[in-house]
């Protein structure tokens, strides 16, 4: 898999990166994902990762970092759109495998696109969607401590998706520059989210990717809140806490858009 | 001879046996205290199957009145014809908890995750935003009917081709014997064989002293004559001996039929060994799957017993090269939305002639042994759900179900039922509709029209879980000891009430079962 070179947008920053390539056998050896500094858009190097067969197209795994957490196995990874129309409600599935092509676990999680777009049904609901060309991420929930990173062969993977036609972009909901403050156990973030839409904004979220020079997510922070933003409305908000900051970051807003 | 051994021994006698109030020597103490019903064992034997359907291929015309092998010969369900008269289709079922992206008809979840989770439990799934680990707050069917009636108080749970699913991923899971909480069942043949094969001897193929002389004819009775003569020197009542006397004519009919069969020439007869085949080979993993569920039914191991065939499988064997999540959603993708492939219908068509095989085959064993005076069949609700009703619209309503077999009469058999109003021209969908002009776009209108066939699939529970002899408490919901009619089942019977997770406290509008589906 190669990708050369690409745009990493969330809702926040714009981030850079240059091309590079993954799993493949002249791959430098697997280290950590924790090096934010480094150019690598696949963590550990050397662990393939591939579309589920007959799956290909549309959406394309760009960048992924696979390490141990706290409490298991973590997964943050970067999506790309290469369709021509938005891709909405996006998921992600991965299954991982042992050295044998046993299948070892699954997991999956919604794969943030930051974008909302409006269903022209006159039925009023809106959607997320990772626009043509732009990118998404996502991170999975821990996996079970029984999984473990030198046991695994390759994964394989796939993005359940909706193309909707007749979706319009929905312009908006912003996510202010960042700033990152220091905590007992890292580093968090702290911004402003703004709701420029003309619908009420309810359970607003911001997740925030540290990424590295390519572009791949390190980690996930994220902000939530049981409350309603007006049309108009800027709720301030500080970020769950990440271990390092990597050099540039992606910020995904989210929320409930009652129409 | 060991009291394990005859404990074991007993488990397969079908509940007569286990059932008998004065044995002290053997297992009826440990039954008794599990409350497990008397008489010939009721089964509820359920095949479930992903992605919905070619509605409107699968469904026979009529959705209401008698139903004969003609009707069949010219659906999917063809395979299904010989056994014309022990089938009953219940017709104008809603399933729980339909996605939608605006929620319209259930949680916004994901448009698998939320109807596993919910299908068999009938409770909302969370975290809401939990797309692909969300899990129900409550328990599923299995759980709840086995406990009441499994001698091992659990189900047998059969995943075809592996376990599936876990707690990070629970797109495709369906069994739940706590709320949240997974419950993987077998995803090979060989543990379920070897907790077979005890139960007919020591060490997996070799026969106890008991079962060795059932399988040489002698009767039960004879077998524990010394146990039956110590007990009746035994000053007891009147009632008390007239009991022992009804037990001991129950055990020689039960006896004679059930457990003789449950021994190794019947599992050989069924192409069983300790060496369990099947692999990644989708067909001989069914069979094999199909094969130990009769036969545990058979031993009466198990009277809930639920198989499921794989989500997002690629049928490699029918010349599909695209796995069914895939074509379901026409296009060959998880994508929904799109270009289709070419003959795509066909695709799915195989797809689901595949499963009404597997499934006629299923039925096909069961009715090939008898059981008394009827075949095993016919003391069984076997049922095949399917997750969807059409693969695409993802859509709940107008689900298609088939049941065989009457469950000791408790069911009409040999007819479709239209449980919502008895129209005999229900329509059977639009899955064909899509991909006019190469591209699918109009996801809701391939199903079914929302307002239509929307009977809550609780009521049907309630149903099976009655006719196996599961109880209610007095409030009508399933309780372990209850001694009431189960009357209500799970915490919504409204769709509409999933939505952002259920905050409505439990509400069961309809509650009852579907007394038209009953034989008496």
């Amino acid at each position: 898999m190669s990708r050369s070179p690409f745009l990493l947008l969330g809702t926040g920053l714009l981030v850079a990166a240059t091309g590079c390539s993954g799993g493949g056998d002249d791959a430098p050896g697997a280290g950590g994902g924790g090096s934010a500094g480094d150019d690598r858009a696949f963590v550990p190097e050397g662990l393939s990762n591939t579309e589920l067969a007959g799956q290909e197209g549309g959406l394309t795994l760009v960048a992924f970092t696979l390490e141990q957490g706290a409490a298991g196995l973590v997964l943050h990874a970067a999506v790309e759109n290469e369709g021509a129309t938005p891709a909405c409600e996006v998921g992600m599935l991965i299954d991982y495998y042992d050295q044998t092509q046993q299948l070892v676990t699954s997991a999956g999680s919604a794969v943030l696109g930051g974008h909302f777009y409006l269903i022209d049904d006159g039925s009023g609901v809106v959607l997320t969607c990772i626009p043509p060309g732009k990118v998404g991420m996502t991170s999975m929930p821990a996996l079970s401590p029984e999984v473990v990173l030198s046991d695994l062969g390759h994964l394989e993977h796939h993005f359940p998706a909706f193309t909707v036609p007749g979706v319009v972009p929905l312009d908006g909901v912003s996510v202010g520059k960042l700033t990152a403050v220091g905590t007992a156990i890292g580093s968090a973030y702290r911004g402003t989210l703004t709701n420029g839409l003309d619908q009420v904004l309810s359970s607003p979220k911001v997740t925030v990717f540290p990424v590295n020079r390519v572009g791949r997510p390190l980690a996930v922070a994220t902000s939530l809140a049981p409350m309603e933003i007006p049309p108009g409305g800027i709720w301030p908000f500080e970020t769950s806490s990440v271990g390092e900051l990597g050099v540039g970051y992606a910020a995904f807003a989210g929320g409930s858009v009652v129409p | 001879m060991t009291t394990m051994n005859r404990r074991r021994f007993l488990h397969g006698l079908g509940g007569a046996a286990i059932a008998a109030p004065f044995l002290s020597s053997v297992a009826e103490k440990e039954a008794k205290s599990q409350g497990v019903p008397m008489g010939t064992p009721k089964r509820l034997i359920v095949m479930f199957t992903h992605y919905g359907c070619l509605t409107n291929r699968w469904f026979p015309a009529k959705s209401h009145g008698e139903l004969t092998a003609t009707d069949y010969m010219a659906t999917t369900l063809k395979h299904m014809a010989p056994y014309a008269s022990k089938l009953l289709m219940p017709r104008g079922i809603r399933a729980m908890n339909e996605w939608s992206f605006g929620g319209t008809h259930g949680q916004t979840t994901d448009p698998h995750t939320q109807v596993c989770g919910s299908y068999f439990t009938c409770y909302p799934v969370t975290p809401d935003d939990g797309k692909f680990d969300a899990k129900p707050t409550g328990r599923s069917l299995d759980h709840i009917a086995a406990e009441q009636v499994d001698p091992s108080g659990k189900p047998l749970f059969m995943q075809i081709g592996g376990v599936r699913g876990d707690n990070t991923r629970t797109q495709d899971v369906i069994s739940w014997d706590q709320p949240g909480q997974v419950f993987p069942g077998y995803g090979s043949g060989t543990a379920i064989f070897s907790n077979l094969t005890n139960m007919f001897g020591d060490g997996g193929m070799n026969m106890n002293p008991d079962t060795y002389k059932m399988a040489r004819g002698q009767g039960a009775v004879d077998i524990f004559r010394e146990d039956i003569d110590s007990l009746k020197r035994v000053p007891m009542s009147v009632a008390d001996t007239r009991r022992l006397d009804d037990w001991m004519a129950l055990l020689q009919d039960v006896g004679g039929t059930v457990t003789a069969q449950c021994n190794e020439m019947t599992a050989t007869g069924l192409g069983l060994s300790g060496q369990m085949s099947g692999g990644g080979d989708i067909v001989k993993a069914a069979a094999t799957m199909q094969d130990l569920a009769v036969l545990s039914a058979i031993c009466d191991a198990n009277r809930v017993i639920f198989l499921k065939f794989p989500g997002t499988y690629t049928f490699s064997h029918l010349d599909l090269n695209k796995d069914s999540h895939g074509i379901s959603h026409r296009i060959g993708t998880a994508f929904m939305g799109g270009t289709c492939l070419d003959g795509v219908l066909e695709m799915i068509f195989k797809i689901d002639d595949f499963y009404a095989q597997q499934f006629a085959r299923l039925v096909g064993r069961l009715d090939s042994f008898d059981e008394g005076d009827v075949k095993l069949l016919d003391n069984t609700a076997t049922v095949w759900f399917n997750e969807l009703s059409d693969g695409n619209s993802h859509n709940l309503n107008n689900m298609p179900i088939l049941q065989a077999g009457s469950c000791g009469g408790y069911f009409k058999t040999g007819q479709a039922i239209n449980v919502e109003g008895g129209k005999a021209d229900l329509t059977p969908g639009h899955s064909e509709e899509d991909c006019q002009g190469g591209e699918s776009t109009n996801l809701d209108g391939v199903g079914t029209p929302a307002n239509v066939a929307t009977m809550p699939i609780n009521k049907y529970f309630c149903n099976l879980l009655n006719a196996i002899g599961a109880k209610g408490g007095p409030d009508g919901f399933p309780l372990k000891g209850g001694m009431a009619e189960v009357s209500k089942f799970g915490k919504y019977d409204d769709t509409k009430l999933f939505k952002g997770a259920g905050p409505s406290p439990v509400t069961i509008n309809n509650p009852g079962e579907y007394t038209e589906l009953k034989a008496v």
